[in-house]
């Protein structure tokens, strides 16, 4: 019992966001792509994720391997292969639907209706091509018709098909209780199975129900039969009632339909359920695994240093954190994740000494510190002053013996140095970079880089850092 | 009286040989070579002269240089003084790239005076080196700057 309440006092309130917002991001994933290849294949693909780390757990390393990599594969091949289905899921509806609404009741076609006319047309012979779209999107497949968006009804059908009507030749499709569109080119079939008897709108209805989830009712001119094309299944229907229940097996409508969406409204609190249920075994085996303690070595980051003030050095550039958290977090997590920011607000000209801690550190959610070294940092800062230094020829080498290096003028004789004060206080002096003598027989002038003894010095502007030394040779 | 002044005489000489027997002092009113132009002598203590040179002779600088080779062994540095108001020290200060190297006090005596310190040098000693000339105050009269070389 004691151990419970533990357990429950450690969950902190942004661990209940991460568990709830990733719970509702399954949940909508479920809600949107329930029903679709898509979705069978992805949970294809999470079972093959648990085999993988079972396989890693177990110590198979070959087939934790093969795993990964089918993973991967078959992450891609979703994405290429089921693109119409994915798109049609996020393009059918808006982003209020996708985040939040949960499946309408569909507006229902009228399967009777078009069950009648389809028998009319077959009985009077009129060749006819009827289209009703599965959950795919159908605009990439075939080549589109002529929006008509009118409301179906017996007469409407017929006189899209009527022989004299210019895009009676076309397929019309139907959703919902609209016509959408008339005139439509279907992709044909290359099947080579196909009976004799059947022309081109039977390879057509064929051809777009090979690729898409779509049933197309053909109704044959010739011989005035009906025959449905679904998958790879083409059939043929001679009494009104099969066609009907071939329609609403199709498009999901019920003979009973509140019992239905009672159904149905169960079927989404189990999976919102069940997505909550897995979060949090994710969850759970991430963060609350087995313990274990990982070092990091993260460089400091210092902040907030008065802009007068210089960083001259500090008694450490990394630190080693010792991190402790389950050890799956702590693999997962990258060095760029953690920060070790030191604020310099109230830093002081001169040495100061800061202990490092859990302030001082910006770790991911679910570890802790368990230990830093060093435990505390020097940090030398400085104020910035100007100082002028007058400049000193480095002569070396040896002048020739019967010649005397009797003076020396530089010009400019001195330089403005910008830097932090302790540094330029303890200076008196410039050098040149050193001058041999060794070449030098006669008085004349060279020019010469000053030395700049320290990369936190810098040149005043207006001050130059080459000089020119004219310099006069007497014979002893 | 008259012997009292006959020995004030005496040892006023003593001390006047004594002095310039001493290393460190070469001084004399009439053989000063940096003698002022100037008609009007300022009233304060004065550095007239302040030479780096390889030694003395005759009480003069020999041989003015900036450039040492470590084979002349030394390093000298002449000083002249004019007027000299009333005894007092000045300091040679021997810097060696910036750090102290030797600092040398130097007694003045009215009216002129002569001075000049000198340094050993070796190989080691290469590099820049200068000498600050100041009071007994701190105040620098006039820096020198010279290199001693291998």
């Amino acid at each position: 019992m004691e151990k419970i309440l533990i357990f429950v006092s450690s969950i902190r309130w942004q661990d209940i966001i991460d568990i709830a917002f990733n719970s509702y991001i399954l949940f909508r994933l479920y809600a949107l792509f329930r029903g679709t290849d898509a979705f069978r294949v992805l949970l294809g693909i999470a079972f093959l994720w648990i085999m993988q780390r079972m396989a890693v757990s177990m110590g198979l390393i070959l087939t934790s391997w093969m795993m990964e990599g089918i993973i991967a594969v078959a992450a891609l091949i979703v994405i290429v292969v089921f693109r119409n289905e994915i798109r049609s899921v996020f393009r059918a509806r808006n982003i209020w639907t996708i985040l939040w609404g949960l499946p309408q009741k569909r507006i229902k076609t009228p399967v009777e209706i078009i069950a009648e006319s389809v028998f009319y047309l077959a009985r009077r012979r009129i060749g006819a091509l009827i289209v009703l779209p599965g959950k795919e999107d159908l605009e990439e497949v075939v080549q589109r018709g002529i929006p008509w968006d009118g409301k179906v009804s017996s007469e409407m059908i017929e006189s899209v098909f009527w022989p004299n009507n210019p895009v009676h030749d076309g397929a019309a499709i139907i959703q919902g209780n609209r016509v959408v569109e008339v005139g439509v080119i279907l992709p044909l079939s290359h099947r080579k199975d196909f009976p004799t008897s059947f022309g081109t709108r039977h390879r057509a209805a064929a051809g777009l129900s090979e690729i898409t989830d779509a049933m197309v009712v053909v109704v044959s001119e010739e011989r005035g039969t009906i025959t449905i094309t679904r998958g790879d299944d083409l059939l043929n229907i001679n009494e009104r009632e099969p066609l009907v229940s071939a329609f609403r097996e199709h498009l999901g409508i019920r003979e009973n339909q509140p019992q239905y969406l009672k159904r149905r409204k169960i079927e989404l609190r189990i999976a919102a359920l069940m997505a909550l249920l897995i979060v949090s075994g994710v969850w759970f085996s991430i963060s609350r695994g087995l313990d274990a303690i990982k070092t990091f070595d993260i460089p400091v980051e210092y902040a907030n240093r008065n802009p007068a003030m210089e960083l001259l050095n500090t008694s450490a550039t990394s630190v080693r954190l010792y991190l402790r958290g389950s050890r799956a977090l702590l693999r997962s997590i990258r060095p760029e994740q953690i920060r070790v920011r030191m604020d310099l607000g109230k830093a002081v000209a001169g040495t100061n000494t800061f202990a490092i801690t859990n302030d001082h550190l910006s770790i991911p959610p679910g570890l802790s510190l368990k230990e830093v070294r060093p435990m505390v940092l020097d940090v030398n800062l400085d104020t910035r002053t100007k100082k002028t230094l007058p400049i000193q020829v480095d002569w070396v080498g040896k002048l020739p013996s019967d010649l005397n290096l009797v003076r020396s003028k530089i010009s400019p004789s001195e330089i403005e140095l910008n830097g932090p004060k302790t540094i330029l206080d303890n200076m008196s002096t410039l050098y040149t970079k050193s001058i041999p003598l060794n070449s030098l027989d006669s008085s004349g002038q060279t020019s010469a880089k000053v030395v700049i003894p320290s990369a936190f010095l810098k040149v005043a502007s207006g001050s130059k850092e080459k000089v020119v030394v004219e310099y006069e040779i007497r014979r002893r | 009286m008259k012997k009292m002044k006959n020995t004030i005489a005496v040892l006023s000489l003593i001390v006047a040989i004594l002095s310039c027997l001493t290393q460190n002092i070469h001084g004399a009113e009439g053989d000063d070579p940096a003698e002022p132009a100037a008609t009007e002598k300022p009233h304060s203590l004065t550095l007239v002269k302040a030479v780096m040179c390889e030694g003395i002779k005759d009480l003069e600088p020999k041989n003015e240089t900036i450039i040492f080779s470590a084979e002349l062994k030394s390093a000298t540095c002449f000083t002249a003084f004019d007027p000299v108001p009333e005894k007092t020290v000045v300091y040679h200060n021997w810097f060696k790239r910036d750090q102290p190297d030797k600092n040398l006090k130097l007694t003045l005596k009215p009216p002129k005076w002569s001075c000049f310190s000198k340094i050993r040098i070796r190989n080691s000693d290469a590099g820049p080196w200068r000498v600050e000339i100041t009071d007994s105050d701190g105040k620098i009269f006039q820096t020198l700057r010279f290199s001693v070389t291998e």
